[in-house]
């Protein structure tokens, strides 16, 4: 193929990605770089209904104690954050996030009339939805259609994954789930499916659409894997699913590729039964990994960049069951992790244990609030036109 | 009535809507084995497949039921759909890990059917297929088996087809170009 200098220079270095792109695709290109130093959302779900309470836990709560006579964590285990309140002692390095200010913790939050199904509560986290609404498109993939309108690669929302949860499944665009950009660049180097994606000439309006999304796949794949290559760690990332999935985002954020928001999750929290042990293995594992995170962060000056939050679809009930586990339950917290938290520690007050509803924590913050507040404040976004409301923005960022 | 009325109308058979319905992994599974008749060693994995791609027999999200068309393709969805063929007919593995689903596990591990499977065993009567296309002369075959597979007006550019066919035998000619075929954006139409 011949290219005059000109052409060749404005082709530049997205010349390997574009030379498969189907010609009424090229267009796209342009638009799809942002500038470095942008601030970037990680979003860390624990699926299965995390037990708040034994994650921040109220220490001198009488009720907490008399509630969970087996499974209450002793105030002299959990490591202590103030007098009142102590995290889980498989928290060790959220304790030290806590005392270096990196740390928020945002107590009782949930939504109205709450839903007790995790496949339910979880489309009502990730739609933010109303709870007798059903929406099939999810926050950040409407913030991707807010932003990213036009954009050629689905690259500005990643999730660490092989499938694609519906939180980034917008109207128009759609996040990429990549688990491996490696395994992801060698799948989409079949040649068959570059020599047919070259081949498409424009024509019926469906057709053109899938082969949209293969060609931006494509171009995608090429591009993440370029980019993962370009930062190599130094840190020695723990060799758990949690440890590679936050190994793929640290080396991503440190390159100059254009995401903004990473999406991972961390599943089996759902402990009705034996909780104590299952807590703490998902509690290491995700401490491990977050301590060196944080590290690499800090080492390539990019943690005042990096607002981590983390969710679950709901909390558990006060008391313990039968068998030394919980049931599913209502208001849950959330941490903030990052080197640009304008609140830091707790940021609210500890869930009041002598007002329940019906056993369950009462929600006092709306999950939308904490979206809008991250999307307006940290992202930039139209926060009023995502959530289909204006919520009122809160103070952690 | 109603049915007779929609199946005997003109426009139901119109060009515009013909190839233009983006298949539910439900329709495109059943699709390729109502295509290529087979047993998988592991029947489980019909299940897999449905929960990767987003779709459960019987276990629709809501009320509301499956949202349905373009929310069926994202780029993972999409890589997905073309490999299944390959996958069914064993020339690639299978590497692709379903979400949990905590209501029907209910905090235990295992107790939900997920089976880790790579390799998938199936075994597909070839001969059934290539019957079809008993009377069919050579080199009308492509042409004859693009007719069949692709509903959508667009085709796959026969040169291009041609490079990826096995032509050591008629047998495997056919059993190419029909795996080629499926693996396209154009297969996940009808």
């Amino acid at each position: 193929m011949l290219f005059k200098r000109k052409e060749f220079l404005q082709i530049g270095s997205l010349a390997t990605a574009s030379l498969m792109l189907p010609k009424f695709l090229k267009a796209f290109d342009k638009k799809a770089m942002v500038p470095m130093g942008n601030k970037v959302l990680v979003v860390l779900q624990f699926s299965g209904g995390n037990d708040g309470l034994n994650t921040v836990i109220p220490i001198r709560n009488d009720i907490y104690y008399s509630s969970r006579p087996k499974l209450g964590i002793e105030k002299d285990k959990a490591l202590l954050l103030t007098d009142e309140v102590g995290i889980n002692p498989a928290l060790s390095a959220f304790k030290n996030l806590y005392e270096d200010g990196s740390l928020g913790i945002m107590n009782s939050v949930g939504y109205p009339n709450p839903d007790r199904s995790h496949f339910r509560s979880m489309d009502i986290w990730q739609s933010a939805s109303d709870s007798d609404k059903y929406i099939y498109t999810g926050w950040l993939g409407r913030y991707l259609d807010a932003q990213c309108d036009g954009c050629g690669k689905p690259t500005q929302a990643l999730e660490v994954d092989d499938i694609l949860s519906l939180a980034l499944k917008g109207e128009i665009n759609k996040g990429l789930a990549v688990k491996d950009p490696k395994r992801l660049y060698n799948t989409s180097h079949e040649k068959y499916f570059k020599d047919i994606n070259a081949a498409y000439e424009k024509g019926e309006e469906t057709v053109d659409y899938l082969y949209k999304t293969l060609s931006e796949t494509l171009s995608s794949a090429d591009y993440i894997f370029q980019q993962s290559k370009t930062h190599s760690s130094t840190q020695v990332y723990p060799a758990t699913e949690t440890g590679k999935n936050l190994k793929t985002i640290a080396s991503l954020i440190m390159s100059d590729i254009n995401t903004k928001v990473y999406y991972l999750s961390l599943s089996s929290f759902d402990t009705h039964v034996n909780q104590e042990n299952q807590q703490k293995r998902l509690f290491t594992e995700l401490n491990d990994a977050i301590n060196v995170f944080v590290k690499d962060l800090k080492d390539n000056n990019r943690f005042q960049d990096v607002l981590l939050l983390t969710f679950s679809e709901f909390g558990r009930r006060v008391a313990q069951n039968a068998s030394g586990g919980t049931d599913h339950g209502m208001a849950n917290n959330m941490f903030f992790i990052g080197g640009g938290l304008k609140q830091k520690g707790l940021i609210n007050a500890m869930p009041d244990l002598s007002d329940l509803n019906e056993g369950d924590l009462k929600y006092t913050v709306d999950f939308k609030n904490v979206y809008a507040t991250v999307l307006n404040k940290w992202l930039g976004a139209d926060e009023k036109a995502i959530l289909g409301k204006q919520y009122e923005l809160m103070n952690f960022v | 009535m109603l049915l007779n009325d929609i199946y005997t109308s003109e426009w139901f058979y119109k060009d515009k809507n013909i190839g233009s319905h983006i298949k539910s992994p439900v329709e495109l599974l059943v699709g390729i084995r109502r295509m290529i008749p087979m047993e998988l060693d592991k029947p489980e994995a019909q299940l897999l497949f449905e929960r990767a791609l987003g779709q459960m027999l019987f276990y629709p999200p809501n009320v509301a039921g499956w949202p349905g068309g373009k929310n069926w393709i994202d780029s993972s969805a999409l890589m997905l759909r073309m490999k299944i063929p390959q996958i069914l007919t064993n020339t690639d593995d299978f590497v692709v890990k379903p979400k949990d689903d905590d209501d029907t596990m209910m905090g235990m591990e295992g107790v939900d059917a997920r089976p880790k499977l790579r390799q998938l065993n199936t075994s597909i009567n070839w001969d059934a297929v290539i019957k079809v296309f008993e009377k069919t002369p050579k080199e009308n075959l492509m042409e004859r088996i693009n007719d069949l597979i692709l509903q959508t007006k667009s085709r796959i550019n026969p040169v291009i087809l041609d490079k990826y066919v096995d032509k050591d035998s008629r047998e495997s000619y056919i059993k190419t170009t029909i795996v080629e075929l499926m693996s396209t954006p154009e297969y996940q139409l009808c």
